[in-house]
């Protein structure tokens, strides 16, 4: 059993923080807030980074019953912006160098890099008693929306992530996701929630630092988004001495059959486990697993519902699909699922809209074993590097930027395309989705077309669009 | 008719310089002249994707394999020609 002088955070920047001082970091965070807000049940907005000063904001946040959106501590003021309009948050949590956001406000409170300030903004609009949590879904696309989680959601998922990864207090994670993202929170939510610890940095797998962590702190687990796992494959992971790290999770998007192979026999070899996993915000963080056993049988497959969640596929008509191998929708049930979306600060006193169901928006086949694998998406969206990106939202910003060009976005996990079939300056286009969506270019490629293909009404059928990834066609 | 000789007669080093740093400077969007104090920390175009990209990048121009050691010491363009002396390239 974890106990109060056991270690919670590791900060290498920061020092060591035991669950003693993380306790009362939370209670003397409440007293400042009590204090400086008259609200009973403030909005927070909280700029996340894998330090002391970001995960003691939003674990503080929570225990003082407070609502709080998970922001990037490198968001863009413009989008900060808007998103103040949209919900009018009472309190703001930020790094001391975001002084673009922190201005001249007096500091309500100030610890371990960061700075607690009151936005005097006037909302008498209240929050829903379950409300806890708003996360993003659309990153650096712009758009306002969050996925509403209660205190439910979050109990349930986190337990049932314990249960199904048996993370008990000897487990120590590396932080190697970003806070602001499901499936980087879910990391320290189950292991806090275990008595467990954690290691923080910012540093990826590309460098020293992350790995001299590793050996130096004893870190059992880390997690990675497919894009991880590709890079640890060509960083020859199989020939690393890594005697603690024993435990590797996987989710943010489909793993290539290749390197599932890879992982499963790596840690079939090596006595070491690795979990493929499956999940989205609108259900608190995850909803399947493939049992470490099962990774080499079942390639492909993102696993089995986890304790306590239930699936289901239904077909065009919505009628549930009872046989093997049948296409339809995956449908989930469980506690974890969200009470819905925002987009605004009159938005969060709406109760559970979803009520424990989620349509995922994936389609999936289900074998005689009951493991299920995702076969196609029905949404708009990719997911590069694991962030989400709304092919929707890259049309509207190719429409304002080049509002001449007949063009539409497509892609798959690996890469965004755009299908241009108009004269236009591809490389200026290249470079403007770059910077704001905020990736690398080796992410986009233009791919000129004869014509986008549209239906008699002058629909874009997207599903033609394809066709054209397999075509040699002319890309840049 | 052109020549068959290079115009400047360059040095094997020479050359091999002039290839790390046209990589380099076509990577970030500048000129040769401007990449000898770029580094993973200091510049944000370098992220991990960009990373793996130099790595082939060289690996291909030169006809080496980095091993996993060097893959993460590769952390500025002074570190990356280095680590190529260490395999036997004369820069």
């Amino acid at each position: 059993m974890a106990s109060l002088s056991d270690i919670a955070l590791i900060d290498p920047e920061n020092g060591i923080m035991h669950y003693q001082g993380l306790i009362t970091f939370c209670d003397e965070f409440t007293a400042k807030v009590k204090h400086s807000c008259k609200q009973s049940r403030p909005l927070v907005f909280a700029l996340c980074s894998n330090t002391i000063g970001g995960i003691a904001g939003y674990v503080a946040s929570v225990h003082a019953h407070i609502v709080v959106a998970l922001l990037s501590d490198d968001i863009g003021i413009e989008q900060f912006n808007d998103l103040v309009t949209a919900y009018v948050p009472d309190l703001i949590w930020a790094p001391k160098h975001r002084t673009d956001i922190i201005g001249n406000e007096i500091r309500a409170f100030e610890a371990f890099g960061y700075v607690l300030i009151n936005t005097h903004l006037d909302s008498s609009m209240p929050l829903h008693n379950d409300l806890a949590l708003l996360m993003t879904t659309s990153g650096s696309t712009g758009s306002p929306k969050f996925v509403r989680q209660s205190y439910a959601n979050l109990r349930s998922n986190t337990k049932s992530i314990i249960s199904y990864l048996d993370i008990d207090e000897h487990e120590r994670a590396i932080t190697s996701l970003p806070l602001e993202y499901v499936y980087g929170l879910s990391v320290v939510n189950s292991h806090l929630q275990a008595g467990a610890s954690l290691v923080l940095t910012e540093d990826g797998v590309c460098q020293k630092e992350f790995w001299n962590l590793i050996h130096r702190y004893g870190v059992t687990s880390m997690a990675g988004v497919p894009y991880t796992y590709e890079l640890l494959y060509r960083l020859r992971i199989d020939r690393m001495d890594l005697p603690s790290l024993t435990t590797f999770t996987q989710a943010g998007g489909h793993l290539a059959p290749m390197l599932q192979t890879f992982y499963g026999t790596y840690a079939q070899h090596t006595g070491r486990r690795f979990f493929i996993m499956y999940g989205q915000a609108e259900a608190t963080a995850r909803m399947a697993y493939l049992p470490p056993d099962a990774c080499l049988d079942k390639i492909g497959s993102m696993g089995v519902a986890i304790p306590g969640g239930r699936f289901e596929l239904i077909d065009d008509e919505k009628k549930r699909i009872d046989k093997n191998d049948t296409e339809g929708e995956l449908i989930y049930y469980g506690e974890n699922v969200c009470m819905g979306y925002a987009i605004c600060r009159a938005d969060l006193q709406k109760a559970d809209e979803n009520k424990g169901v989620l349509h995922t928006g994936d389609e999936a086949m289900r074998d005689a074993d009951g493991f299920y694998r995702i076969v196609g998406r029905k949404k708009r969206f990719i997911k590069l590097c694991g962030k989400r990106v709304s092919l929707e939202s890259v049309d509207d910003m190719l429409r304002a930027r080049f509002p001449d060009v007949d063009c539409v976005s497509g892609g798959d996990d690996t890469q965004l395309v755009i299908f241009v079939a108009s004269p236009c300056n591809t490389s200026l286009m290249k470079h403007s989705l770059a910077e704001l969506l905020r990736m690398n270019k080796k992410l986009i490629t233009i791919h000129c077309v004869a014509s986008i293909p549209r239906n008699e009404a002058g629909k874009i059928r997207y599903s033609a669009l394809k066709a054209f990834l397999d075509d040699q066609g002319c890309c840049s | 008719m052109p020549s068959s000789h290079s115009d400047t007669d360059e040095t094997q080093s020479e050359k091999n310089d002039r290839i790390y740093s046209t990589i380099f400077a076509e990577e970030f969007e500048t000129n040769r002249e401007s990449v000898s104090g770029l580094s993973m920390e200091s510049t944000s175009m370098w992220d991990s994707l960009e990373h793996m990209y130099l790595i082939a990048a060289l690996e291909e121009a030169f006809d080496v394999v980095f091993e996993p050691e060097d893959v993460i010491a590769f952390d500025s363009f002074k570190a990356g020609r280095d680590i190529l002396r260490s395999y036997g390239i004369e820069i």
